[in-house]
This record gives structure tokens, C-alpha cells and sequence, in this order.
């Protein structure tokens, strides 16, 4: 609002224009003959320092928000989840065999491959992606609805989800390795302690089932740019004395891939980035100098108050202007920020938080450091980096709602008055 | 603290009368200086000023006082000046601030008028005359509250207000018709006489603005580290087509009767006087009213910048308002102290209505080392800023009348706070 043009007190005495003539004509002669002499006449006053304190942020950055919200969900033991993606794996009867009746036993394979695919939610991470390729996940849901279209029950037998990875021409190959125990990356889809799964004539049925070290193996496969797929291997019979199971007849198996913020890191933590791109002071760039010259100080300081089952260092740089994803660390005018260090939370052995942890830090800002802000737009890159607890060997468990709460204020001195 | 001045002010009328009035020495410039002519000239609104002159004739004047407590002259002239280079600075408006006093805010106010007078006497003891005048009244105060925020920072305080700030500016065309009477001398024909006026002025408004706030105490600025928090209200009355200067004569008007009693000593050179001016008021029609609102709890700068950006003052409706024209009382005392030597004391206090004018009391020494050429110089005491100087020169014919006088205020010439000027260009038959 401009109060010359709206009708504010300074316009009162501006449109009462004699009043603006006798002015002028009063300071006829007073005039001073260079820019630096006026400045220096108004700058007759005593020396001050005055220090304006300002809001730079007071939010709540919660995991979630890092992640698309199509994709977030809480499971039912209140831990923060991520839908993967979700599959269906369909049998044709006829494929193995003319029909199954009492007492056939039919060998079935079926597999889809796992792509990612952020349109669809398929294996996205947001903006944890970088994070999770350096991760492994501890902990993933398998939701499973298992459906069968014949008038008669099915019974799968020794059926078993794996994750394999396709060769050239489609085809998986031999089912992955846990690397830890030399076995298969199998998950039972069985009825608990049997190992057949009896679905009714014309029904369906649904469970989750644990699957950690699946999820954890295909999502680095696709991450790392290797085709996979979501493979089921079992046997397809029947228990009903009469009728038959036939080529008319799907058994499918859909499954949806939860995988849930259970990490362990590795010893250097992990890092990952984030660009924001914010408006600046949008001061004058001829000013931007005399600003300059009259600050005695600037400092921002954050208190942070951390609820993630681990430590946290952020690393900032920002430079002039709309540098979109780029890394503003290696940007000519980059300003780097000296390092912030979070300290963990207090966890348990399963890598839970307890209790919230407080920490409060300053970094100073000096002469030209503060160029960057002052201008129009700036961007900055936050390297943050997430580093595990010895005490839960570097495993941590995000709750849904997790978040960590950020105050922080902007302290500049100038040095006004007198004559500069 | 106006009662103070006012009975300093009035003491001192009284008394110097006492202290300097002799009688003057025959031949002397002082015994031959007519009547008329020593009244004194004075910087803001004085409608008998131009009645003393006991011809027919008509007078041109022009005059008028601004000033303010914090930027002095040469201040001024240092922002207009970084302004026309364009080399106006966030810092320097800054610096600026700087010389706004703690505790004060930044208070000023103006008063500037022209018109013509044709008037004489008729018969022995009145005198008559007309005014055709324009005359502009102006006022803003911005409160401490509001000016610390920059000036001081927040950093050992974070609340805020607008407090008291406020605007007010009216311009507007007069006529008057006043008219002097004399009576006396009484006890001998060198005895006293008593001479009374009284008149009359019709306003019109041309132009009114204001702005204030409509919450207590101006509303709350809060700016902490945490958050910034605004909650304020801010009313603006304005004349149709006030924003962009169309000049036109408003629907609304009024009445302003102006008062005056003076007793002279002829023979010995005293004089006392007292004027009561200005009483009346105003009605403005087509105001129209706008309201801005702010209210704004946020920890975001983004935000804040937002909400100034698209601030707007919101027109409510269109309506009459009345204001009570600034009324002052002016009380003088003149006498001579030798043969070529007047001295003057006029008290100029403000009683109420509109824009806050300060008093003033203007302590003036008049030479006449030449009958007709009187020199001036004095000194003035108040205002918003400590001692002025004053000064003024005139040529005092049977048939012209040059006057030419001025003042600072606050200091000397160009450190000075404020200014007057007075101008006065008569013939007469």
C-alpha cells in the first residue's frame, strides 16, 4: 500500500500542496552538493546498533511430507509405511493343465515384473529415493489377497513369493539369495504352521505376511536399475471329492508391497538432498552494498527439536536465483553455511524413539555470505545426513507421524546513524 | 504543560509592559511610526492584521509555518536531494529515523495561507475589510510505538503499535468580513484607547484527508523470533478525487468567527492585545471512507510481504464528517524601549480542535532606524523544538505597504525544524 497514492497521513500533508511548496521553497539552499554529503547530514545522529530479530522458520517437517501422500500409510502397529506397489499374479488353469480335480497336483509359476513408475506410485520414494538406495529396509508388509473363480475350493500347496531377476528375454531366473543365510528370498503363502493355503470355491481371501527381506532385495534391484520380478512358485490341487478346478477358472494371487520406515544405516549414515528455491529480501542490488557495509552481525538460530531415531547434520548452500534440482554446493556463488548437527533421539534396541531430543544451534553469517538473500530468489540445497544410533546398530524405526520441529530466528545488527 | 506556557506567556505580556513601555520622545521615529503600523507581524492565521492600516486599499498575503520535531532543514533538503539523484537508500531512511527523538515519534504540522484583502475605515473609529483567502492545515503524528519498530529494532523489545498516529490535512477557500472598532481615548487625548474586532469567515472546503487508527492504542505489531503478529485497523476519510489532486469545491462548508481585543498607550507605546481565532467548524461532504485491515499471525516473512502487497483501503461508504478548525489564542504586548527601538511578545496557543499545532511565543525586537523601514529580528521560544530566530524587514508607506518576515524554528537558519514566512504587498489611496 502506498500511502502517497491512497490517501495515508503522508499524502495529507503531500496533497496539501502549498504546504509541500513552502517546504521546498524553506529548503532552498540547503542543498547539499554530492550524494555523500547528504548522506553524511543524515546520518548527523549518534552512532547505533540496532538489531532487528526476525522469523526465519517455525514449522514442523514431518516424514511423511517427504514422501507422496499416495503412498503413505500408517500400518496397523502405528509405524509409517510406504505402498510399493501392488501386483496380481493370475493362473490360468488350462495353461498347466486340461482341469485339476481330487487328487491332481499342478505346478504353477506365474511372475510380474516390478518397474518403478512414479506416475502409477509404483517404488516411489520421493524424496528419500537417494536415502533408501543406501539403506536396507528391515521391515516390509506383504498385503495378500488370494482369489479363486472355481465352483469348487482350491488349495495352494508349498506356495512361495520370491523375487528373481528377468534375463534378456523376460524370464526369471532362479529366485535370489539372502546373502546372510544362502537361502532362497522365499515367503510362504501358507495357512499358520501348514503349508497349504485352502481357498473356498468362488472366494477370496486376505492376510499380510512379513516380507522384509523381499522387498528389501527387489527394491534395490530396481534402484539399481536391474529388471525383477515378483515370482509365485507352488502347487495348485484340490481337496473337493467332486468337481473340478477348470481352464475357465483364475487363481490369482495379488499382492501389495508395504514397505515400512525400518532402516538400518550404513557407519557414514546416509545422505540425501533437497532444493528449495524462496523469495529473498528483494532489496535494490544497488543497496545491497551499503547494507553490506553497515552490518555488524548476522546469526540464524535453530532450535531443533528432533523426534527421528537418528542423528541428523545439515549441510546448506545457497546461491542467486532459480538453480532449479542443481547443487547449489557446486554453484560458483554458492554460499556454504557452516554444518548444523542434530543429536539422535533417545531409542530403544529396536531403533524406536522414546524420547525427543532438543538441540540448538547458531550459524553466522558475514559480509558478502548474506549477498545471496537479499536479492530476489535464492536457492538452497539442504544435504542432510541421517546417521544411526550405536546402541540399535544404526537401525531405526519412523513412526507414522514422525517429525522433527524447526524454530528459527534471523538476528542482523546494523550500524546506523552517524555519519558512515 | 500548556497551562504552564500560558501563564509564563501572559505573565511575561504583562509584565514587560510594565518593564519596557516609556513614553516617547517627541520627534523621535517611535512618536511618528502610525499606529497601524506597529502592530507586528505574525505567522499563522491573524485576520486583523491587515485591518490596522486606517486607508482604503487592498493588501496581498501570503505566509505560512511547517515544522516538525526531527528533520531539520538541511535533513530536507538532503532527502529531496538523494531523491532527485535517486540514490535514496533503505539505510538512509534508516539514518533518518535515527534523528526521529525517543519517547517523541515524529510530530509535525504546517499551515499555509494566501489571500486579498481590501478594506479601510469609515467614518472615524471603524474599520472594515474583506477577505478572499485559501488556506491549507496540515498534521501527522507518528507515535513512538510505530517508530521504534525501525528505528530501535526488536531485538530488546518486540510490541509494537501504531498508538496515536495520525493524519489529518484540509485545504480550503475563505471570505471573510471583519471589521475593527475604536473607542477612546479615554481620559485625555493622549489617553488610552480600546479597540475591539470581531468577523467572520465562510469556509469551503476543497480537499480533506485523514487517516487513524480505528483499534485502541493503534492495535499490535508483535515481531519475535518466533512469529510476526499484526492486528490493526487503519480508517482513511478523503474527499472525492483527494488522491489525485482534482480541486473542486466541496458540498459542505462552515463558519469561523475571530476575535480581538487590543488596548493601545499612543503617547507611551504600549500596547496590549488578545485575539481568539478560528472558533468554529467545518462539515465535508463526499467523504469517502476506506478501512485497511491487517491481521496476521504468521512465522512466515513470505507471508507478511503477501498481506502488505495486496493491503488495500477498502472503500465502506460515503459520508459528511465535521471538524473542529484549530483554534488559537494569541496574546501580545508591545512597547517601546527608546526612540527607534519596539519591543513585542506574542503568545500563540493553540485551545483545541484539529491538527496539534504547539505553542509559540515569538519575542520580537523592531528597529527604526529609518521611520518607515522597520528591521526585525527576535527570538522564538517552543514550538516542537527549543529556540527559533526570527527576523523580517518592511517598507510602511501613506499608500504601500512592503512586509517581508520570517522565522526558524527549532535552531538557527538551515538546522532549524521548522520555518515560517510571512509576506504582505499593499497600496492604498
Amino acid at each position: 500500500m502506498n500511502l502517497l497514492e491512497s490517501g495515508g497521513p503522508m499524502a495529507i500533508m503531500w496533497r496539501s500542496g502549498s504546504l509541500v511548496l513552502l517546504a521546498g521553497a524553506l529548503t532552498l539552499g540547503c542543498e547539499p552538493a554530492s550524494v555523500l554529503e547528504a548522506r553524511d547530514q543524515l546520518g548527523r545522529g549518534g552512532e547505533r546498533e540496532v538489531e532487528y530479530i526476525l522469523p526465519v522458520i517455525a514449522d514442523t517437517f514431518s516424514v511423511d511430507s517427504l514422501l507422496d501422500e499416495e503412498v503413505v500409510v500408517t500400518t496397523v502397529d502405528g509405524l509409517l509405511g510406504i505402498r510399493l506397489d501392488t501386483r496380481l499374479l493370475s493362473y490360468g488353469v488350462g495353461v498347466f493343465a486340461p482341469f485339476v480335480s481330487f487328487g491332481d497336483s499342478v505346478p504353477i509359476v506365474a511372475f510380474q515384473e516390478v518397474v518403478q513408475d512414479t506416475a502409477t506410485n509404483q517404488l516411489d520414494f520421493g524424496d528419500i529415493e537417494d536415502a533408501i538406495r543406501q539403506v536396507d529396509l528391515n521391515d516390509a508388509r506383504l498385503h495378500v489377497n488370494v482369489s479363486n473363480t472355481a465352483d469348487i475350493a482350491a488349495v495352494l500347496v508349498d506356495f512361495n513369493l520370491g523375487v528373481a531377476q528377468l534375463d534378456a528375454g523376460g524370464q526369471p531366473l532362479a529366485p535370489e539369495i539372502d546373502s546372510l543365510t544362502g537361502m532362497d528370498i522365499l515367503v510362504p503363502v501358507a495357512e499358520t504352521g501348514q503349508n497349504s493355503l485352502t481357498i473356498a470355491a468362488n472366494s477370496d481371501t486376505s492376510f499380510t505376511l512379513q516380507g522384509g527381506a523381499l522387498v528389501n532385495r527387489l527394491v534395490h534391484m530396481v534402484l539399481d536399475g536391474r529388471r525383477a520380478a515378483v515370482v509365485g512358485v507352488g502347487i495348485l490341487t484340490t481337496d473337493a471329492p467332486s468337481g473340478q478346478i477348470t481352464a475357465a477358472d483364475v487363481i490369482s494371487v495379488q499382492t501389495e508391497l508395504v514397505a515400512v520406515i525400518d532402516l538400518t544405516l550404513p557407519d557414514t549414515g546416509v545422505v540425501f538432498t533437497k532444493n528449495t528455491t524462496q523469495d529473498g529480501l528483494s532489496i535494490d542490488s544497488v543497496e545491497v552494498p551499503t547494507i553490506l557495509e553497515r552490518l555488524v552481525e548476522a546469526r540464524v538460530a535453530s532450535g531443533i527439536l528432533n523426534n527421528l531415531p537418528f542423528s541428523v547434520e545439515v549441510d546448506i548452500a545457497f546461491a542467486p536465483g532459480d538453480l532449479g534440482d542443481s547443487d547449489v554446493f557446486a554453484h560458483p556463488d554458492a554460499v556454504v553455511v557452516g554444518r548444523m548437527t542434530v543429536d539422535t533421539t533417545v531409542i530403544d534396541a529396536s531403533g524406536r524413539t522414546i524420547a525427543a531430543q532438543l538441540t540448538n544451534a547458531e550459524v553466522s553469517l558475514v559480509g558478502d555470505e548474506l549477498r545471496a538473500l537479499l536479492g530476489d530468489r535464492f536457492t538452497a540445497t539442504l544435504r542432510i545426513r541421517l546417521k544411526g544410533a550405536a546402541t540399535s546398530n544404526r537401525r531405526g524405526v519412523v513412526l507414522a507421524g514422525t517429525n522433527i520441529l524447526v524454530n528459527s530466528s534471523a538476528r542482523v545488527v546494523l550500524r546506523l546513524g552517524a555519519s558512515q | 504543560m500548556m497551562r504552564t506556557i500560558t501563564t509564563l506567556a501572559l505573565t511575561a505580556v504583562l509584565s514587560g509592559g510594565g518593564l519596557w513601555a516609556q513614553t516617547i520622545p517627541e520627534g523621535s521615529q517611535a512618536a511618528s511610526t502610525e499606529t497601524g503600523y506597529r502592530r507586528n507581524p505574525t505567522f499563522r492565521i491573524d485576520p486583523f492584521n491587515n485591518l490596522r492600516i486606517p486607508h482604503w486599499g487592498f493588501v496581498i498575503n501570503f505566509g505560512g509555518t511547517a515544522e516538525n520535531n526531527a528533520i531539520n532543514l538541511n535533513d530536507f533538503g538532503a532527502l529531496l536531494f538523494l531523491s532527485g539523484e535517486d540514490s535514496l537508500r533503505v539505510v538512509d531512511g534508516l539514518d533518518a529515523l535515527g534523528l526521529v527523538p525517543t519517547g517523541s515519534g515524529l510530530n509535525g504540522n504546517g499551515e499555509v495561507g494566501a489571500g486579498l484583502y481590501i478594506g479601510g475605515p469609515i467614518g472615524r473609529s471603524l474599520q472594515l475589510g474583506l477577505t478572499v483567502a485559501g488556506r491549507s492545515y496540515g498534521g501527522l503524528r507518528l507515535d513512538d510505538n510505530a517508530v521504534s519498530l525501525l528505528r530501535d529494532g526488536n531485538g530488546a523489545r518486540e510490541e509494537f503499535s501504531l498508538g496515536d498516529s495520525n493524519g489529518e490535512g484540509l485545504a480550503a477557500a475563505e471570505v471573510g468580513v471583519h471589521a475593527l472598532y475604536r473607542f477612546g481615548p479615554f481620559g485625555s487625548i493622549d489617553g488610552v484607547h480600546l479597540i475591539l474586532g470581531a468577523g467572520a469567515r465562510y469556509i469551503k472546503p476543497v480537499l480533506y484527508g485523514s487517516a487513524s487508527s480505528l483499534l485502541n492504542n493503534g492495535g499490535v505489531i508483535r515481531v519475535t523470533g518466533d512469529s510476526i503478529a499484526a492486528n490493526m485497523r487503519i480508517e482513511t476519510l478523503q474527499t472525492i478525487g483527494f488522491p489525485d489532486g482534482t480541486v473542486k469545491l466541496n458540498d459542505g462548508g462552515g463558519i469561523a468567527g475571530d476575535f480581538m481585543a487590543r488596548v493601545e498607550w499612543p503617547t507611551s507605546g504600549l500596547a496590549l492585545e488578545a485575539q481568539l481565532l478560528n472558533v468554529g467548524a467545518v462539515s465535508i461532504g463526499e467523504v469517502e471512507r476506506r478501512i485497511a485491515t491487517v491481521d496476521i499471525h504468521t512465522t512466515s516473512l513470505e507471508e507478511v510481504s503477501d498481506v502488505l502487497d495486496t493491503l488495500e483501503l477498502e472503500l465502506q461508504d460515503t459520508t459528511d464528517v465535521t471538524i473542529t478548525l484549530p483554534r488559537l489564542a494569541r496574546f501580545s504586548a508591545s512597547a517601546w524601549a527608546n526612540r527607534i527601538l519596539q519591543l513585542d511578545l506574542i503568545a500563540t496557543i493553540p485551545f483545541g480542535g484539529e491538527f496539534a499545532y504547539p505553542t509559540t511565543v515569538d519575542a520580537w525586537s523592531t528597529w527604526r532606524f529609518i521611520r518607515t523601514v522597520p528591521l526585525r529580528a527576535g527570538l522564538v521560544f517552543g514550538g516542537h523544538q527549543g529556540i527559533g530566530f526570527s527576523g523580517g524587514l518592511g517598507i510602511e508607506l501613506r499608500n504601500f505597504l512592503f512586509e517581508l518576515s520570517g522565522r526558524t524554528l527549532g535552531g538557527l537558519f538551515d538546522n532549524a525544524t521548522g520555518a515560517s514566512a510571512g509576506f504582505s504587498l499593499g497600496v492604498f489611496f
